[in-house]
């Protein structure tokens, strides 16, 4: 974290990068640099324009203010790394998670198998906030990235939804 | 499963109203504690009525959660014995089928059969393994030998006559030994 502190009051850190390797650097710094801002302020849907006013994209000590494309450029990124996913067509809000989905779905299945709660019915609620998954890397994430792990998990037959506050996992 | 689902949704919607419940009482603790260093007593007693209003409320939502949490498990239980039940009902419909193919008068029948068998392999042995020529080839050959070593023996070939019985002897042996190999057999 400390060695991004240059880049945020680097005036080129906040328009988008043309070389290939530098964009990918300049990419990659803003993802995490996304996530930590998420994690501290606790938010996991995220209006792209909205970001993009927040002190997050934008330091006035330089007079510097994220381009838009950047700041699509850097969802883009999260979302093909899986950690967020759309929320609507035209790309204006995800959802935000700083575990990837599939590290959540997988930590899912292996608390179910562990546990014994293989062929059980448990609630979207009692994942996030039971009393049974504390210690779980996906305790107290929000509902909705839960369900978005389930979600993969039901692509691999390995759990299915029940309507939009249960699942059973196989 | 739709059961324990919608027990599982309420006892969620119960640990909620614990967690709001749990909010507000700190919140009223904190009131009372402001009122009272602003020296309003009556108000301060006030909040602390409502707060004990709330811990009542706490308490029977703690109930109702143990309740639910009976009611889940009882119902798990009797689904897993329900499913036992029906596998042993499996596993018994299979075992009778089997007993229908499989039943003592068969078996004491192919049992009888074995006995029978083993018997006539035993005579067969017994039979078999019979000296036919080899008593009468030693003495035979020894008479021989006695012949080349002494010349003074013209007695020997009588001997050789007076011997039809040995091979007798030998008979009452095999039948000695057959009854120790029956019974491990049988066993």
């Amino acid at each position: 974290m400390s060695g991004q502190a240059w880049q945020v009051s680097f005036p080129p850190f906040y328009t988008l990068q043309k070389n290939e390797e530098t964009r990918k650097k300049q990419l990659d710094a803003w993802s995490s640099l996304v996530i930590e801002h998420s994690r501290k302020t606790s938010t996991s849907t995220i209006d792209l324009s909205e970001i993009r006013r927040s002190v997050l994209f934008t330091n006035s000590k330089i007079e510097r203010q994220a381009s838009i494309e950047l700041v699509e450029a850097v969802f883009s990124q999260l979302v093909q790394k899986g950690n967020a996913i759309w929320k609507d067509k035209s790309k204006s809000k995800c959802l935000l998670s700083s575990q990837t989905f599939s590290s959540l779905a997988a930590a899912l299945y292996n608390w179910a198998q562990m546990s014994g709660h293989i062929n059980q019915v448990c609630t979207i609620f009692e994942l996030s906030q039971g009393e049974e998954i504390s210690g779980e890397i996906f305790q107290n994430v929000p509902e909705e990235i839960i369900i978005i792990a389930l979600k993969l998990l039901q692509k691999e037959r390995k759990a299915e939804l029940i309507g939009t506050d249960g699942v059973k996992f196989f | 499963m739709k059961a324990v689902l919608g027990l599982k949704k309420q006892r969620d919607e119960l640990r909620r109203a614990q967690i709001r419940a749990d909010h507000e009482e700190k919140i009223m603790k904190v009131k009372a504690k402001e009122c009272l260093s602003k020296g309003q007593k009556d108000k301060a007693l006030k909040i602390l009525r409502r707060k004990k209003a709330i811990d009542k409320r706490l308490e029977t939502t703690d109930n109702h959660l143990e309740n639910i949490q009976t009611m889940i498990d009882q119902i798990q239980t009797t689904k897993e014995q329900q499913q036992i039940v029906s596998a042993m009902a499996t596993g018994n419909k299979a075992l009778k089928e089997l007993h229908t193919v499989l039943n003592p008068e068969y078996v004491e029948g192919v049992m009888d059969e074995v006995a029978e068998g083993v018997e006539n392999q035993q005579e067969i042995d017994a039979l078999i393994s019979r000296t036919v020529f080899s008593s009468d080839d030693e003495e035979e050959l020894e008479a021989e030998l006695d012949a080349l070593t002494s010349v003074d023996l013209p007695t020997v070939p009588k001997t050789e006559i007076d011997l039809p019985n040995v091979p007798m002897g030998e008979d009452e042996e095999t039948e000695k030994a057959s009854p120790a190999k029956q019974e491990p057999i049988l066993a």
